[in-house]
């Protein structure tokens, strides 16, 4: 039983290595205009013009 | 039996002690802000007073949530505060009466919280030095130059409380609890996600000591990986902030506009050094850079003083957490250096055997933060923005 539990804690922690590196991925594919990719991504224009 | 009951009176004791500490420092600001008034003919309630600057975007996120697009004139966008302040004030709007305003619920939080983070601080220097009375480090919290935004709108104070709690659960080697504590803190503000590198000291050295070998960091990564519930407590630490970031990609398209939005406020110097020389020596914001500049200074030396003493799960959450900000700009970085519980460690070490030290220390802190409360109510005053 102890190690049935034991083993059940892992399901929670592979979960969330999983939902993190979903959102990592997430993180290099920006779904934003090109003001905004301009302006607070690539810091290619000074001024925000949104 | 008798030693819980006995127990039991001195946890009431110190909190009634810790309580009269902090009303006596209520008592400093409700004093200058009846001076403020005095001076200024006015009739300003106190916390209208003190409901300025970053207060206005957590009331404004509690009341109205997220924006989707940034403000089409300035470029700042509410979504570079984080989460778990408003949504806390939001629930308390929810279940206290109509009459209490979103910022005077902010400010009934933050006290209380305050007052929290300095009970269970007295309670965490009690199990390093058990023959200390540990006032002194409530003291600190409440008094301290700085410590002006635990009493207002600001997520200060939650986040002093939560890291407090950590640091407290791993003294108790409660690490799963202290796990909790981060998770929350986290939440509250991004600094806190780094308390997953002291949780990670903190159960080194119950295990180790602070003898380092290669066969016992093998040991202790494989331990890590062999037992679930701790590895489940590491990974909750950031599980409030992804979960914020995904709640952005939804909302804005962009995992990181979190940090991506600070472009509006102010230019990146890309690294401490370059930060603390140009803010020493180049100032673009006249001596409120240089002021700053030498607040990370003195942070720094607080947590180099923490390794020196031994604490460096302490010490490395103080770096990381002060040098984030310092990666960008020394802008405000007094309030997040207070805002740290790692220093209040630093400070209560330095200090508590230095009976002279600590009442210069006690007596300066009350005339300045005196001072700091009136400053923050004439609403010009830069450098403690």
């Amino acid at each position: 039983m102890k190690v049935f539990l034991k083993g059940l804690l892992y399901v929670p922690c592979i979960g969330l290595i999983a939902f993190y590196l979903y959102v990592i991925a997430l993180g290099f594919y920006p779904q934003v205009s090109e003001q905004y990719r301009a302006y607070y991504i690539d810091h290619s224009v000074s001024m925000w013009q949104g | 039996m008798k030693k819980t009951g006995r127990r039991t009176g001195e946890n009431i004791k110190t909190a009634a002690t810790v309580f009269l500490i902090f009303v006596l420092s209520r008592l400093l600001l409700t004093f200058v802000a009846c001076a403020y008034n005095y001076m200024t003919q006015g009739y300003a309630k106190t916390w209208d007073l003190l409901y300025k600057f970053d207060a206005l975007w957590y009331v404004d996120i509690a009341e109205n949530g997220y924006q989707s697009v940034p403000n089409s004139v300035t470029g700042y966008a509410n979504y570079a505060f984080y989460p778990f302040y408003p949504i806390v004030l939001r629930f308390m709007k929810c279940i206290l009466p109509d009459r209490f305003t979103t910022n005077q619920i902010g400010v009934i939080v933050s006290n209380l919280c305050t007052l929290i983070a300095g009970y269970v601080a007295v309670q965490t220097v009690r199990i390093k030095y058990a023959e200390d009375k540990g006032y002194f480090i409530a003291f600190l919290i409440f008094f301290a130059p700085h410590t002006i935004y635990f009493s207002m709108t600001y997520t200060e104070a939650m986040f002093l409380m939560f890291t407090a709690l950590f640091f407290y659960c791993c003294g108790r080697k409660h690490f799963f609890l202290a796990s909790v504590a981060a998770f929350f803190a986290a939440f509250t503000r991004i600094a806190g996600v780094f308390l997953v590198f002291s949780l990670l000291l903190f159960q080194y050295e119950a295990e180790y000591g602070w003898s380092v070998s290669r066969s016992k960091l093998s040991g202790f990564i494989k331990g890590i990986f062999a037992r679930p519930l701790r590895l489940l407590g590491l990974l909750i630490c950031p599980l409030g902030i992804f979960g914020y970031f995904y709640y952005l990609y939804r909302l804005v398209g962009d995992v990181w506009a979190s940090a991506h939005i600070q472009v509006a406020w102010h230019n990146s110097y890309g690294s401490v050094l370059r930060t603390l020389f140009y803010n020493l020596l180049d100032s673009g914001s006249g001596t409120s850079s240089q002021y700053w500049a030498l607040y990370a200074i003195f942070g720094i030396t607080m947590f180099a003083y923490l390794c020196y003493k031994k604490e460096f799960a302490a010490a490395i959450f103080g770096f990381l957490a002060v040098g984030i900000s310092l990666r960008t700009d020394a802008i405000a970085i007094a309030r997040y250096i207070m805002g740290n519980f790692s220093v209040y460690i630093a400070l209560y070490e330095l200090l508590r055997n230095r009976q002279q030290a600590k009442t210069v220390v006690m007596s300066t802190s009350i005339i300045v933060t005196g001072l700091m409360y009136y400053m923050w109510f004439a609403g010009e005053c830069y450098f403690i923005f």
